[in-house]
């Protein structure tokens, strides 16, 4: 489990740093950061990552964009896919899975709340896992 | 329209008029009358100059208010990106605080007596409680930080729409400057407007710092259903 490497995609400081404190608390070590999803898409192309957890709304790339890119994209088109916004209408939701997200989460999250989806999402995409 | 030329084209009126109004039984009636609207209308030009200061007064003040918004925005991230240090600080101190008293239990284990061993242990499995249970709260503190993601984004959400009032109010200025204009291309909001912010803004001016799980259910609900419809068959 603590293998995973995680990209942590949000421009708010605050929230990449509360996502980043949270994972590593349930111990994922392995965790990198991008403020808007330009910079994801070039953090995923050089280092790579097994699971992204990424904001809706920000500059430059949004994070439906960015799962967008991420679906059309051979190498990383099963990545896993948690979406956390403060975006809570239902029409949202369901942008959000149609740009095949494979979770979402409501902000304000709880460190209970994220674990949870991640441990869903990890089962979803391999039963083995989680 | 300045006074000068109102005055002159209204004048230009009443003189028309009162051509007319020798030819007619109720000539003066209609004269008082003529006379008593350009009194009206002179004075209006003073009541419309003065909202149009008004208007360009306000319309100045508004950058100011928006910077004002973005620094309380940024002092507050300032304030957060402090907090966040202390209490990452202080989770370490936690964690390096368990690993003494693992070091300390291992040695209290190998040494003591069997009757002071049991007290001391048990006094270590207290202090560690604590230990977890502060590293807990420093993490529920971090997290209730996210308050100020949230009131940032309402921020952005106000600051977005009192820039398009400004827009608005600098059109209507125009629109004082241009009378002949029919103001059918002022456009009622800036570009891109949304109280919400569309997705390609960069924030959500209906961002809730709401605790209540009605959303998150919501959006579970939905999550289900979908998988439940696009699951292998």
């Amino acid at each position: 489990m603590a293998e995973q490497r995680f990209l942590v995609v949000d421009d708010s400081l605050t929230m990449r740093r509360i996502v980043v404190n949270a994972l590593k608390a349930q111990g994922y070590e392995h965790v990198t950061e991008a403020a808007d999803g330009k910079d994801a898409v070039a953090r995923l192309l050089s280092e790579g990552a097994d699971f992204v957890i990424t904001d809706w709304n920000m500059p430059e790339m949004n994070g439906l964009d960015l799962a967008k890119w991420i679906r059309s994209n051979q190498q990383f088109e099963n990545t896993p896919i948690l979406m956390i916004t403060t975006r809570g209408n239902k029409d949202d939701v369901i942008e959000a899975l149609k740009a095949r997200v494979n979770n979402y989460i409501v902000k304000p999250f709880t460190p209970q709340g994220l674990k949870e989806k991640i441990d869903q999402v990890l089962k979803s995409v391999d039963p083995k896992a989680a | 329209m300045n006074n000068d030329s109102l005055d002159r084209s209204l004048s230009a009126y009443v003189r028309k008029s009162n051509t007319y109004s020798t030819r007619r039984s109720d000539d003066d009636d209609q004269a008082g009358l003529i006379k008593d609207f350009i009194a009206h209308v002179r004075g209006i030009v003073p009541l419309l100059e003065h909202v149009k200061d008004s208007i360009s007064e306000s319309s100045n003040r508004i950058p100011k208010a928006s910077m004002q918004l973005s620094k309380v925005t940024e002092a507050t991230e300032s304030a957060t990106v402090e907090i966040l240090n202390v209490l990452e600080a202080m989770t370490e101190k936690i964690s390096a605080s368990q690993g003494h008293l693992k070091t300390i239990s291992q040695f209290v284990t190998g040494v003591a007596s069997d009757a002071g061993r049991e007290e001391a242990l048990s006094a270590i499995a207290s202090i560690n409680r604590v230990l977890t249970e502060t590293k807990d709260d420093s993490m529920n503190i971090a997290v209730a930080l996210q308050v100020q993601d949230i009131t940032s984004q309402q921020i952005a959400g106000v600051s977005h729409t009192i820039e398009s009032i400004r827009l608005q109010l600098a059109e209507a200025l125009d629109r004082f400057d241009k009378p002949e204009d029919d103001g059918s291309a002022i456009p009622t909001k800036a570009k891109g407007s949304s109280d919400k912010g569309s997705g390609s803004t960069h924030f959500d001016g209906d961002a809730d710092f709401s605790k209540k799980p009605d959303r998150q259910d919501m959006a579970d609900e939905i999550v289900k259903q979908w998988a439940g419809k696009n699951s292998p068959q």
